[in-house]
């Protein structure tokens, strides 16, 4: 019995290789339990075995996590040979486009006018050039005066940054409690001074 | 630091700071000069006020708004100066400060009753202090984003196995999808023209029939007695009329000649040249005479 699912989990996971190989996009185990005709539990253990073996040779590649799925990489400390070979990566993300893809991420699905009540500033352009990179998309339409567009972050922001699910981003200091604390601090300390706000102006 | 070439260095000592530190690039002529601040570095008012805030270590929760909005409008005129345009937006904060500042110096209204269930007026400055912190911490959160990124880019994933889309199970018949249609017509679409060079220049091709008379001779010549096939003297495509009109008067006026004979041998068969061998040439040169001369 024990040798039976050693053997399943061995040649699951040899399956498994090959789906990954052949596929180039992240698959989930959704589709790897689809594809290979078994469980969770057997692609979740054969997964792992997969991801061991390709560590213990010491493999260049690796079965990494990411946007929602398993796919093969390259290491890390190849980047620099594969640099000079191949022509690098699309250019990184200018600061604003880097700020208003974090906003969404964190706020999504919203509306440029959120977008731009958080950062400032018009968010045109760079809302535009997320959405030509596939960082975002639309997402309907807020209902609300207007019908705004609402934008929500795509599988391929999780991709470029390396993300499996959107839970894996830093926690934002919760929103509502960390807030509302840091704001009755804030009240209190501007009232406090309200009293007194002469000598600061 | 490219900024720097419209403006001249005297400007710099000119400048009003106090405690604020120079919003000039160094230029090259003055190093000692510490680049704390970078004229046009600034994503938005936001991103300036809390630089500003930073800078001079100002309590968030209790905003010193009359120096910070002093600083602010210092540096906008400090952009001004350098003949950099001043985005609406910085303008729209100045005045924002402006109006925080000057409710800070009005008296606060008479307080109502106590039960009242208004909640007790809100300082003028909540709002900026508010939008401050949001922002700061989006600015914080980005930056670990900027990390994530800097390692993804470290990876090199394997691309999509290409055309993987265009080889199908073909469909029965009928249950043709409107998806599978739409892939064919792309396909076809982006095939449109495929092949096709660039004209960058045109050159006038020359060819005269002698040209192609000698070339079609040499070719049977080179086959030998297999005879070369019409068809393989055909140029490739795309085919332009004229060297196909030019190669049949050529073969024509070589079969005239007696120099070359063509052999079929079925209808609609291949057509296959021969070279007449000089003891055969004699035979065919009275055809030829006969021919022209009628």
């Amino acid at each position: 019995m024990g040798m039976a699912t050693m053997l399943r989990t061995d040649e699951t996971a040899r399956i498994i290789e090959a789906l990954l190989f052949a596929s180039g996009d992240p698959l989930t185990v959704k589709e790897l339990v689809k594809a290979t005709d078994t469980d969770n539990e057997t692609v979740g253990i054969a997964l792992g075995e997969l991801r061991d073996r390709y560590d213990r040779v010491e493999s260049a590649l690796q079965v990494v996590e990411i946007a929602n799925g398993y796919q093969m990489a390259t290491r890390p400390v190849y980047a620099p040979y594969i640099g000079k070979l191949l022509a690098p990566h699309a250019n990184r993300l200018s600061k604003p486009a880097l700020e208003t893809a974090t906003i969404i991420a964190y706020r999504q699905p919203c509306t440029q006018a959120e977008i731009e009540a958080v950062r400032g500033v018009g968010s045109d352009g760079v809302l535009k050039t997320l959405v030509e990179r596939e960082l975002i998309a639309e997402a309907g339409r807020k209902q609300a005066p207007g019908r705004p567009l609402l934008y929500a972050t795509t599988a391929q922001f999780l991709h470029y940054f390396g993300l499996s699910s959107l839970d894996e981003l830093p926690a934002l200091e919760d929103d509502e409690e960390a807030q509302s604390d840091d704001r009755d601090a804030a009240e209190t300390a501007l009232i406090a001074a309200g009293m007194g706000n002469d000598s600061t102006t | 630091m490219t900024s720097t070439a419209t403006t001249s260095p005297h400007n710099l000592a000119k400048l009003p700071f106090g405690d604020l530190p120079a919003p000039i690039l160094t230029p090259p002529t003055l190093p000692m000069f510490p680049p704390q601040l970078q004229v046009g570095t600034f994503e938005g008012p936001l991103d300036l006020l809390l630089h500003l805030v930073r800078q001079g270590r100002m309590d968030i929760f209790d905003l010193p708004v009359a120096l910070l909005c002093d600083q602010y409008i210092r540096y906008l005129n400090t952009m001004e100066e350098l003949d950099l345009s001043v985005a609406g937006e910085f303008i729209v904060m100045a005045a924002t400060l402006i109006e925080i500042k000057s409710r800070l110096l009005l008296p606060a209204p008479p307080k109502p009753d106590p039960p009242e269930s208004g909640a007790p007026s809100e300082d003028p400055r909540a709002a900026l202090v508010r939008q401050l912190l949001d922002y700061s911490r989006f600015q914080a959160l980005s930056q670990t984003l900027r990390d994530c990124e800097g390692e993804t880019r470290k990876l090199y994933f394997r691309n999509r196995v290409e055309l993987s889309g265009e080889y199908r199970v073909p469909p029965k018949f009928g249950e043709l999808s409107a998806d599978a249609l739409l892939r064919t017509l792309e396909r076809m679409l982006s095939e449109v023209g495929a092949g096709e060079r660039q004209i960058t220049s045109v050159r006038r091709q020359k060819i005269t029939l002698r040209m192609k008379m000698r070339e079609l001779l040499t070719a049977a010549e080179r086959a030998g007695a297999d005879g070369v096939s019409l068809e393989s003297l055909l140029p490739a495509a795309p085919f332009l009329l004229l060297d196909i009109v030019l190669l049949f008067l050529a073969l024509l006026e070589l079969l005239k000649g007696g120099e070359v004979r063509a052999f079929q041998d079925h209808f609609c068969g291949e057509i296959r040249i021969h070279r007449v061998s000089v003891g055969e040439e004699r035979e065919t040169d009275g055809d030829g005479d006969d021919a022209t001369n009628r």
